[in-house]
């Protein structure tokens, strides 16, 4: 079986690629499809992935920034590893004044115009609220993560790559989700995996007083 | 029900007054229901109103607060004071509530915890629930379904009601609640009194569950009473009637607190005080009523005197036409009913007088018993057959009485003789029939039936003869030579009634005893006596004493009758008299049994015993001339002996 043997040889190249092939398929994809209870795709909403195998993995620092364009916080939600830093280009023509009191960040930009110079540093995870102190319908959230393991959901779906398989503890985060119906999913994955979730969201809250009720005063 | 009212003037009064012043009464209720009614409706209108403007004015300044403190609390350096210390907060709202100045307090309350953190109020408070919790969590709910979250409402904290609005801190998170506070009290009342007439007031429930009132605008002590008169129910839609110290207010209460119960505003009006004006008015209706009712008294009064004056005047014209004043009459110068009333009262006070004239007349000319009997009647020819005593009388020594006299004087002294005669038998209830010539005839017992008839005619007969005495002294005085007069009386069944014709009648009697009391009247001359009766009249009459005269048959009468003189009433009879008439009845009986020679002998034994003198012999006192009459006749017989002798006397004149 002598002249057999070289033709194993000759698949080894071909076999190491294929266990190549195998471990680097133990990576696999979530992807979360959100819908609310209206049916409607998710927007705003946060997929992130807090232990796998209930080990937290470190994050590495990126750089983030999140845009005033005509009075509004774009993106609506930014998420981020803590650590990174955000910078708030104020790309409107009027100047800003944007603010958080939130514990995770607690900051001010007073009125501005473009670029600030230094972007900030949000080393605590939680969740940072952002206003504007002189518009008072201006809203904007940045969810500082301890996880790099994160996807911001657009048009109702979001992907995270690159995931070790294994036990993942799957959460999902909305401005308007209730925390009582906070989603909390243990997904014991192997291979990609697409979740589908629908999410009972709060109706939006008004910022002005509503007309004076019962009509006109006289 | 008959009410009889002495005088026309008090039934008109009465008739008149009374409606009106049941109408009157019935305006005066009306207006004061009207009134009542109204006050009520206009009070009840002002407390409704009342009662909205307050609930406005409250929730205008729950909305005036709640735009400030949203503002307010907006404002970026006190949402960064949020963040820091307690102490600094409590600063930074201080600071607020001056800006407000429509609040009394703010406090904050967490949004995780629920909390209170700081109340300006209280200042050491920290930590603790607060009672306006309920509030808060009308506000998250709110929250929850996408709404503002605000909540406001009526609480009482520390015994004293508080209207309390709950605000979101936003940063932009929720993370707190603000709670402004303003107390319903007295300063509250005070100034809402400005816009609404009424007097408004403030309870609440304190913790024992009683009422209190936290501020009033009721004077002195009728907020206590009002605390203790309320009973709490809320919307009230009857607007019951309560009393404080004494006065009726109409009431209005409102609950003001979202339980619908523990905090209520009460409007009250006094009724006596709206009713005011209209007391003044209902006093002059009063007035007015009262005196229109007085005024009105007078010309009642007149009118009435108008109508009874007239009406007095008639009754005395009446009364003096029924007591036989004929010429009364009545003057009354109106020319409306009552005035043609009174002429025509005249007119037959004038009719009456005439007839009267007439009947008097009547009377006159026939008697007035024949004058009522004629009247009486239907005037109809034919009468009725009766027992009547006939009288009939003559004069003798007329013609020599009227010689050398004028017609005017005859009849003077005819007249003269008639009236004497007649005065007598009217006063006798006899009827004078007729005057033939100077002759009489006059009826007893018709037309008025009496039923001693023939004792009346006797007794005038009687009467008659002093009359006659007393009226020949009279012509005597004048140089007239006297009369006799001689009267015939007879009772007998006769037809009495109207004889004659249609247009011309007489009342008078017709019959055999008309007759014979006629031919009675002729024997009296012949038997020398003035008055002869029959023997039915003397019979008929036993109260008289006759002297029988003879048993005569008369003219036109084939029965004979015996005759009779009345002389006196048999109760004045003196016992000589009695004695005379008794011996000659004896005589009598002996002459008309023939026995000549005995009744001669007794003739002579009265003559004897008479001892009055026949020349001055007077009607009554005996007839002497009787006894000579007989003397002749008895001669006569004694000389030449009738044959047949029956007694009887037979009288062939008139």
């Amino acid at each position: 079986m002598v002249p057999a043997l070289p033709r194993l040889l000759r698949l080894l190249p071909a076999l190491s690629l294929l266990w190549l092939y195998a471990t680097a398929a133990s990576s696999a994809t979530l992807t979360m499809r959100l819908t609310d209870q209206d049916g409607n795709a998710v927007e705003d909403a946060v997929l992130y992935i807090t232990t796998i195998d209930g080990k937290q993995a470190a994050p590495a620092p990126m750089q983030a920034s999140v845009d005033q364009v005509d009075e509004r916080f774009v993106p609506h939600v930014r998420a981020i590893r803590s650590g990174s830093s955000v910078s708030f280009p104020n790309s409107d023509h009027i100047r800003h004044h944007v603010y958080s009191f939130s514990e995770a960040g607690t900051f001010e930009l007073p009125l501005y115009i473009g670029i600030p110079a230094e972007p900030l540093v949000f080393d605590k995870a939680g969740l940072v609220t952002l206003g504007c102190n002189i518009h008072d319908h201006m809203l904007g959230y940045v969810l500082v993560l301890d996880t790099p393991y994160f996807a911001e959901v657009a048009a109702g779906s979001a992907t995270i790559s690159d995931l070790p398989t294994g036990k993942w503890a799957v959460e999902v985060w909305h401005p308007r989700l209730a925390q009582e119906t906070a989603l909390h999913l243990t997904v014991d994955a192997t291979a990609d995996t697409t979740l589908q979730q629908q999410l009972e969201l709060r109706p939006e809250r008004m910022v002005r007083r509503a007309p004076r009720r019962g009509g006109s005063r006289y | 029900m008959a009410l009889q009212f002495q005088r026309f003037q008090s039934r008109l009064l009465a008739f008149l007054l009374l409606p009106l012043l049941g109408v009157l009464a019935a305006v005066y209720v009306a207006v004061d229901n009207a009134n009542t009614a109204n006050a009520y409706a206009l009070i009840t209108r002002d407390l409704e109103i009342g009662i909205a403007n307050f609930n406005a004015a409250i929730e205008d300044r729950n909305d005036n607060l709640a735009i400030a403190g949203d503002a307010l609390s907006s404002d970026f350096a006190f949402r960064q004071a949020w963040n820091t210390d307690r102490l600094t907060l409590l600063s930074a709202m201080e600071n607020l509530l001056d800006r407000l100045v429509t609040a009394d307090f703010i406090a904050m309350v967490d949004a995780d915890s629920q909390l209170l953190l700081a109340d300006t109020r209280r200042p050491e408070l920290n930590g603790v629930m607060p009672e306006w919790l309920p509030l808060i969590q009308q506000a998250e709910a709110l929250d929850r379904q996408g709404e503002y979250p605000e909540a406001a409402d009526l609480i009482v904290l520390d015994d004293l009601p508080y209207h309390l609005t709950v605000l979101p801190l936003l940063t932009p998170d929720l993370v707190g609640w603000v709670v402004l506070g303003f107390e319903i009290g007295t300063v509250f009342t005070e100034e809402f009194k400005q816009s609404v007439s009424a007097d408004i007031s403030v309870l609440f429930q304190d913790q024992g569950a009683r009422w209190q009132v936290s501020g009033s605008t009721l004077p002195a002590s009728l907020p206590a009473a009002l605390a203790a008169a309320f009973t709490g129910a809320a919307s009230d839609t009857q607007y019951p009637l309560m009393q404080l110290d004494g006065a009726d207010y109409l009431t209005l209460a409102s609950a003001i607190s979202a339980d619908g119960n523990s905090v209520q505003v009460v409007l009250q009006r006094s009724l006596a005080a709206q009713l005011q004006p209209f007391e003044a008015l209902q006093q002059r209706l009063f007035t007015i009523f009262a005196m229109g009712l007085i005024l009105l008294m007078a010309p009642l009064m007149l009118v009435s005197r108008n109508i009874t004056r007239p009406l007095q005047l008639l009754t005395g014209g009446a009364r003096r036409i029924s007591a036989g004043d004929y010429a009364a009459s009545v003057e009354i110068p109106h020319r409306d009913e009552v005035g043609q009333l009174a002429t025509a009262f005249n007119t037959m006070a004038k009719g009456l007088a005439e007839k009267e004239k007439v009947r008097e007349l009547l009377g006159k000319v026939v008697s007035p018993e024949i004058a009522n009997e004629l009247l009486s009647k239907q005037l109809e020819l034919g009468g009725e057959e009766r027992e009547v005593t006939v009288m009939f009388t003559d004069v003798r020594g007329f013609t020599a009485l009227c010689e050398g006299r004028s017609p005017q004087q005859i009849l003077a002294l005819l007249n003269e003789y008639f009236s004497a005669l007649t005065a007598v038998l009217e006063q006798h209830g006899g009827v004078v029939d007729k005057y033939i010539g100077d002759a009489v005839m006059a009826l007893f017992g018709a037309p008025v039936v009496y039923s001693d008839a023939p004792k009346r005619a006797v007794s005038a007969a009687l009467a008659v003869q002093p009359v006659l005495v007393a009226l020949n002294q009279s012509f005597m005085q004048r140089g007239l030579k006297p009369i006799a007069m001689g009267i015939g009386i007879n009772t007998d069944r006769v037809v009495v009634g109207n004889m004659g014709s249609q247009s011309h009648l007489n009342y008078t009697a017709i019959g055999d005893g008309v007759n014979l009391a006629s031919r009675l009247e002729g024997l009296t001359k012949r038997y020398s006596c003035c008055v002869i009766v029959s023997e039915s009249t003397a019979l008929a009459a036993p109260e008289f004493l006759y002297l029988p005269l003879d048993l005569v048959r008369v003219k036109g009468k084939q029965e004979p009758v015996r005759i009779l003189q009345p002389l006196v009433e048999r109760a004045h009879a003196s016992a000589a008299l009695l004695q005379l008439v008794a011996q000659f009845e004896a005589f009598l009986t002996l002459w008309q049994k023939g026995l000549f020679e005995q009744a001669n002998d007794a003739l002579k034994a009265i003559i004897m015993t008479d001892r009055l003198a026949p020349e001055t012999e007077a009607c009554g006192e005996f007839n002497y001339q009787l006894l000579k009459l007989y003397q002749l006749r008895l001669t006569q017989l004694l000389t030449s002996p009738p044959p047949a002798w029956d007694g009887i006397f037979t009288h062939n004149e008139k």
